[in-house]
């Protein structure tokens, strides 16, 4: 899907290669992140389960449905760009924002209600890793965000981006990014 | 001629690095941090046993801690050129380093004073410990923001051919996202994010090698390539 109708040649990388340097790096961290709770949990099982049953799965699950169609957004926005209409690519980056934005809003509801019932960073190892883990998580998703305001403010309204494909593209493999982390981090902390 | 200058600032990191290492490691034995978790007592018998390993490698860390200001002025001097004579992001970072490094010292002072009386009471000891290890660990800070700074520098360089590698601004981003952790340290007292865990420190401090021995690379390429310009 996220390949429109001037596909590019075999090959291609989209954004550009320095940017995967950081995207490699990025998964390679998260790696650890999810090696150190799976090591956690394995010596706290009993107590990593009736915490995790302690969180709001339908919030979990509605910032999930907010991430995957945010990113499908942002998939049909490269698309749109790459067959040269620009205008639709600025629309759809504006849905893919608002539902990103809908995401740090829900997280931001999530936090509160925690806190609220008197769930904080210290009740136990796995509200360490699940304040921890889901807040970095965040600061990925507000810079994201902050790189789609960015890729937006460089469309032009005839839709040919100023900065070049790369920049959407680039901008895009991000969001994606943060996208495939909430996945794993959703199906580790809130359904394992 | 300024080459040469650009080359030795640059290699001054690389003594700055091993300085640091050494002192901290095999002569202060402090590396990997003490557990926070560790009673008074305890921490202040391995002051009293390690005196003089700490005192000598405390001097080396905070040698090293000057050091590493010729190899940050290198990269300012990278960034100026890129950012050219309206340079805010230049300046910032260079603010933004000397405190954040300066740390370092701080460290070394605080490492000293623990070691220095060692009939003084144990929490005493343990309070100082602890400041030397958050003025360690704490500086990820900082190195956040430098970092991010410093990414969006290069990034920002529109010339064909960019005066420092494009990969190295998306590898300045990437360490400064890793840093982070280390800004929870303050949190914890067990677990990955304390300062001895795996993810405050840990990571960290492997990042921070990746970022040092790629900048001294990128670095050394771009002056053999005279990417500064002139003779």
């Amino acid at each position: 899907m996220a390949t429109g109708a001037t596909r590019k040649a075999p090959g291609h990388v989209p954004g550009e290669e320095g940017l995967w340097v950081f995207i490699g790096g990025d998964l390679v961290v998260f790696a650890v992140f999810f090696i150190t709770f799976a090591v956690y949990r394995q010596q706290e099982t009993a107590l990593f389960e009736a915490s995790s049953a302690l969180l709001d799965k339908r919030l979990g699950l509605l910032n999930t449905l907010l991430m995957l169609t945010s990113s499908w957004f942002v998939a049909q926005a490269v698309a749109a760009a790459r067959s040269g209409s620009g205008g639709q690519a600025r629309r759809l980056l504006i849905g893919a924002i608002m539902l990103g934005t809908g995401f740090v809003v829900v997280k931001g509801f999530e936090y509160s209600a925690k806190i609220a019932a008197g769930i904080t960073l210290n009740t136990n190892t796995f509200f360490i890793n699940y304040y921890m883990f889901t807040a970095i998580h965040l600061v990925h998703v507000i810079i994201g965000l902050g790189v789609l305001i960015y890729t937006f403010r460089q469309l032009e309204p005839d839709g040919s981006p100023s900065g070049g494909i790369a920049l959407i593209e680039g901008g895009g493999a991000f969001w994606h990014l943060v996208d495939l982390l909430w996945l794993a981090l959703f199906a580790l902390l809130y359904l394992l | 001629m300024h080459s040469t200058t650009m080359k030795i600032c640059t290699y001054m990191g690389a003594v700055a690095g091993t300085l640091l290492f050494v002192g901290i490691w095999p002569l202060a034995q402090l590396f990997p941090p003490l557990d926070p978790a560790t009673p008074p007592a305890i921490v202040a018998a391995y002051y009293r046993a390690h005196a003089t390993g700490i005192l000598v490698g405390a001097i080396l860390v905070m040698a090293a801690s000057v050091l590493f200001f010729p190899f940050l002025a290198a990269i300012a001097t990278f960034l100026k050129k890129i950012e050219g004579p309206v340079s805010p992001l230049t300046y910032a970072f260079i603010m933004i380093v000397a405190y954040g490094f300066v740390t370092v010292f701080f460290a070394g002072l605080f490492f000293t004073a623990a070691a220095y009386r060692p009939n003084y009471p144990d929490t005493t000891i343990n309070a100082l410990s602890d400041l030397a290890f958050f003025l360690f660990v704490m500086p990820a800070v900082p190195g956040f923001v430098q970092n991010v700074v410093t990414g969006v520098v290069i990034l920002g360089d529109k010339r064909p051919v960019p005066i420092l590698p494009r990969w190295v601004g998306y590898m300045n981003l990437w360490t400064g996202v890793l840093l982070l952790p280390g800004l929870a340290v303050g949190l914890f007292k067990v677990g990955p994010f304390a300062w001895n865990g795996a993810l405050a420190f840990w990571m960290p401090a492997v990042v921070f090698g990746i970022w040092f021995n790629a900048m001294i690379f990128a670095m050394l390429g771009a002056i053999k390539r005279n990417a500064l310009g002139g003779d």
